[in-house]
């Protein structure tokens, strides 16, 4: 009997933190229009959360009448099942994502709302110190990490590689994620490592790497890295949802564009990012819309390396939301 | 525990850490970058006093207990069940066998799509991790009783539900209860691991996915220290509980200073 008392009381601590956790889907008001008020956006911890962030800080999403949860996700594909059974209703996502999503015909993702491209100096290739690599046509039958293999980063270095003489098949990629890159690299793993902020920094300043090819210059200068997603089904069913939604992430996105100050105000409030490090990081620059001709570009690197099957049309993949 | 005993523990993590602190700093390449085990453990220290993380592990124990629960609840009647009729025993071994060794984060995808809910996802997971070892322990205490006290009681007109209540169950109880221990081990790997790979609003494993975004490897070896505290206190609670539930079990099996 005492055992039994001890499990009874046992489950009803668990119950109650457990009921604590879980704030459940509240009804959609009537007197908004809106299909939906409670919305779960998945955003990646990274710099291009920002803009959602802002918004929430600002009251953007409560002046629309809406309440935005946030979940951690890695990248959209590790919860795309979350996406295609309604219980994420948008997410970040780098644009070689949503198009290598949609080129599958996993799911019909949107681009929702431009968030990032590229500014010199955001994404590099580095060396270690004392490597004999001193070009990009040095790479030649050499090992380059890259977080994601298929992706922006073997995107973007192919691209230069190209550019130096070489052909693509002439570099070998591996892939290693960005906390890793800094031991393989002084480790000798890999000969060179494709680098984000913060690591980048960090991979200068801590283990005195050089950088060999900036990525996001030259003749991939301004390519768009990513923006807010969401599936085609969520928009037919949501319209005015969406234009509410669109309308806060937007004025939030042109508070970005504007004011550096918040954007590293955010930053540290959703990342393990201090302010000062905040302050310091280099970063792309916030449009309010996508540059299609640059994504237009991206996506026939894409598909020219053979990382899509087929050529997309990018106008097709931008959600028309009316602001 | 007596006291020689944990002295020799203590003194044996202690040599680890300092083995793995000298090592770090001075034998290592500068140009490795790891955390030292004394920056881990600063850090550590300090977890306590950040309200995400304290969220996210309240989150995390919250769905592990949970997940656990429901574990017993199904696994142990099961277990009863099966091992009181051997026929339906032979009949749903080989899906359990085959059931049994399937990696639980292999799951974990699946989980994500048929569940819509974020925390009914994970502890789905976590009971399907947790369901096995104490199916198969409950199942081997079944078989374990001794059939003279069974024919004993069965000589003296006592039916097939008084021998399950007065000789099975108290018998299996034991077995069931190390089924509880070891599976609260594999429940907190899942419990992390689920939310690894999924991430959520709060909870242990998207501490640690923040933490990797910004390059903080010591805030990650922080959080997984407590996650290791955490277990090491389940299997303490856990086998002190044993310990004094089924005294007279140890005492018969002679399994008492183990």
């Amino acid at each position: 009997m005492r055992l039994a008392r001890t499990c009874a009381l046992g489950l009803a601590i668990i119950l109650s933190l457990a009921a604590c956790g879980d704030d459940g889907p509240a009804p959609a008001t009537g007197g908004s229009g809106l299909e939906k008020t409670q919305l779960t956006v998945g955003v990646v911890p990274v710099p291009s959360s920002a803009p959602l962030f802002i918004a929430e800080k600002r009251g953007f999403f409560k002046a629309e009448g809406l309440t935005v949860r946030t979940e951690v996700i890695q990248a959209p594909q590790a919860v795309m099942p979350k996406i295609l059974n309604g219980s994420m209703d948008a997410f970040l996502t780098s644009y070689v994502s949503l198009l290598a999503i949609n080129d599958s015909g996993a799911a019909k993702l949107k681009l929702f709302q431009h968030s990032q491209e590229a500014a010199p100096g955001v994404a590099s290739v580095v060396v270690p110190k004392g490597s004999p690599i001193k070009t990009a046509a040095d790479l030649k039958g050499r090992t380059v990490a890259v977080n994601v293999l298929k992706a922006l980063g073997q995107t973007l270095t192919n691209a230069h590689v190209q550019d130096a003489g070489l052909k693509p098949d002439d570099v070998k990629f591996v892939a290693v994620p960005f906390a890793d890159q800094l031991n393989a690299l002084s480790g000798g793993q890999v000969d060179a490592a494709w680098l984000v902020e913060p690591f980048l920094t960090a991979a200068k300043s801590k283990i005195g790497a050089t950088e060999l090819i900036d990525t996001t210059d030259g003749v991939t200068a301004g390519i768009p890295i990513d923006g807010w997603g969401v599936s085609e089904a969520w928009l037919a069913q949501n319209p005015k949802t969406a234009a509410a939604f669109h309308r806060a992430l937007a004025k939030a996105q042109k508070v970005a564009s504007e004011d550096r100050d918040a954007i590293n105000e955010v930053i540290p409030t959703y990342t393990q990012i201090d302010a000062q490090a905040a302050a310091a990081m280099k970063l792309g620059v916030f449009s309010m819309d996508v540059d299609k001709a640059s994504l237009q570009k991206l996506a026939d690197l894409l598909a020219g390396y053979g990382y899509l099957k087929t050529k997309p049309d990018v106008t097709q993949q931008i959600a028309a939301v009316g602001g | 525990m007596n006291r020689a005993r944990l002295t020799r523990g203590v003194i044996g993590a202690a040599g680890f850490l300092v083995a793995g602190e000298v090592f770090i700093r001075f034998v290592m390449s500068e140009d490795l970058l790891f955390p030292a085990p004394s920056a881990v453990f600063l850090e550590a220290v300090r977890l306590p006093a950040d309200p995400d993380f304290v969220a996210g592990s309240l989150t995390t124990i919250a769905n592990w207990g949970l997940g656990l629960l429901i574990a017993v609840a199904v696994a142990v009647p099961l277990g009863v069940l099966l091992g009181a009729v051997p026929p339906m025993e032979r009949a749903v071994r080989p899906l359990v066998e085959f059931l049994r060794p399937i990696p639980s984060v292999a799951i974990i995808p699946l989980a994500i799509l048929l569940i819509p809910s974020d925390q009914w996802m994970k502890v789905s997971v976590i009971v399907f991790a947790s369901l096995w070892p104490i199916l198969i322990n409950t199942l081997y205490g079944m078989h374990d009783v001794d059939p003279l006290a069974k024919d004993s009681l069965r000589t003296f007109g006592f039916g097939e539900l008084a021998v399950l209540r007065r000789v099975s169950l108290p018998n299996a109880a034991p077995f069931v209860a190390t089924g509880v221990r070891i599976a609260a081990g594999i429940a907190l790997v899942l419990a992390v691991s689920a939310e690894l790979v999924a991430g959520g609003a709060d909870g242990l494993g998207v501490y640690v996915v923040v933490a990797g975004s910004a390059n903080r490897m010591d805030l990650i070896m922080a959080a997984t220290v407590w996650a290791g505290v955490f277990g090491v206190l389940a299997n303490i609670a856990l086998l002190a509980g044993e310990r004094r539930l089924f005294r007279w079990h140890a005492l018969r099996t002679g399994a008492a200073r183990s």
